[in-house]
């Protein structure tokens, strides 16, 4: 039985932090199985694979079934629909579910998966491009408003240095840099390099950005030394227009690792994706749509690692509800958003065929 | 069937879809300056320079 509102609340009270959406999977494979349309299959990363139907081109809809921590219960006061994921992102993934289900009839190839650990490291999307074939365009059901479509998403490198130094009496003057001081320096000469990288730039999207999400030095047991040791995780986020090895060899010297690259990406407004959905909100919600750039990341990053397609986000919900405790999403946007996708992604079946 | 139209900084030929709707965006292939399309009537079109692409942060 196809009910919306009903699965999505059904999801919610399903906790699935990443790593642990297994019962959250095994829900959405039911009920899709359910729908007696085309094939669905749970893979080895517990991602809910949809092949709705087969043709071209060859259309990916891809949500995440996996939320932060925090277990909130679903609730419905007629109008909103709260709990954990209700924003960030299962609305979304549960409106581009339902959104296939009217599509299986275009002639065009549509895959709906449903992939985890997004909120982790991505290891639900990087498992599930490793064993479904290159789409021609791939949309990614985030938080953007129903009256908005992200064309754009920044990179990211995290990077982990560490520094050493002889340790000294605390009382003792300032005769050499102690651990904690290079570690200080070093990030100060780092935000100089990244300021001179931004002169150009006209927005935060355009800007590398540099933020110290982690650090640590010191010891509990001798609060009368100064620190023989430092280290300090960095998160860097820079524009599709630089490479993370750019980026990279601008601010980073010396002995550092990398924990995490993504390079970013974008769909320019004349992409015919990104006309679909400008075409889509107008056709739905009578209105002119608005192209936006996120500064975070997605899986959509993810994507473009293995193939360089046209890729967009799109999904009902306020982007600044994620992660807090109010998540909420307003049941007609949600609804909206559902008539939105399949209108778009209609359009793009028939336009892209003749082009 | 496109309209071709003259870009306004360069005046290079702009091709704009028939089809397309006030407030898409298209772009001039030889400078890349960007302009909305405000109409399209009678086989011609309006173009204004297009406003920036919004920022949202998160996720």
């Amino acid at each position: 039985m196809n009910d919306p509102v009903k699965f999505l609340l059904d999801l919610i009270n399903i906790y699935s932090p990443s790593q642990e959406e297994r019962r959250a999977s095994e829900f959405a494979y039911s009920y899709i199985n359910g729908l007696k349309v085309g094939e669905v299959y749970i893979d080895e990363a517990n991602n809910v694979v949809w092949n709705v139907s087969s043709g071209s081109p060859r259309i990916y809809l891809i949500g995440h079934i996996d939320t932060v921590p925090g277990m909130i219960k679903a609730s419905f006061d007629g109008n909103e629909i709260y709990g954990r994921g209700s924003v960030d992102a299962k609305s979304a993934l549960s409106a581009l579910l339902h959104a296939s289900l009217g599509l299986s009839g275009t002639g065009c190839g549509v895959t709906f998966a449903a992939v985890t650990d997004e909120e982790r490291q991505s290891e639900g999307m990087k498992t599930l491009l490793k064993h479904v074939e290159r789409p021609d365009f791939a949309v990614f059901g985030e938080p953007t408003g129903t009256d908005s479509v992200a064309i754009a998403y920044k990179g990211r490198l995290l990077v982990k240095k560490g520094y050493r130094s002889s340790s000294m009496h605390s009382s003792s003057p300032e005769v050499s840099n102690s651990a904690f001081d290079m570690m200080i320096n070093d990030i100060e000469s780092i935000k100089g390099r990244a300021r001179s990288m931004n002169e150009e730039a006209r927005s935060f999207f355009d800007m590398v950005t540099v933020q110290v999400v982690k650090c640590g030095c010191g010891s509990d047991s001798a609060l009368n030394k100064t620190p023989s040791d430092a280290f300090m995780y960095v998160d860097v986020r820079f524009p599709p227009s630089f490479k993370s090895h750019e980026v990279e060899s601008a601010l980073f010297s010396g002995a550092y690792s990398v924990e995490d690259r993504l390079e970013g990406f974008s769909t320019h407004p004349e992409s015919i994706l990104a006309r679909a959905f400008y075409r889509g909100i107008y056709d739905v919600l009578g209105k002119h749509g608005r192209f936006v750039k996120k500064l975070g990341t997605c899986d959509g990053n993810v994507l473009r690692e293995y193939y360089d397609v046209p890729a967009v986000a799109y999904g009902p919900g306020d982007a600044k509800l994620s992660h807090t405790d109010n998540e909420r999403v307003s049941v007609a946007e949600y609804l909206a958003s559902i008539n939105v996708i399949k209108e778009s992604v209609s359009w793009l079946c028939a336009n892209a065929k003749q082009s | 069937m496109p309209i071709v139209t003259k870009c306004k900084e360069c005046g290079a030929d702009i091709e704009v879809p028939d089809d397309a709707l006030p407030g898409e965006i298209v772009s001039c292939p030889d400078c890349g300056i960007e302009y909305e399309v405000v109409k399209i009537e009678n086989g011609k079109v309006d173009l204004k320079l297009a406003e920036n692409v919004g920022e949202d942060w998160g996720e």
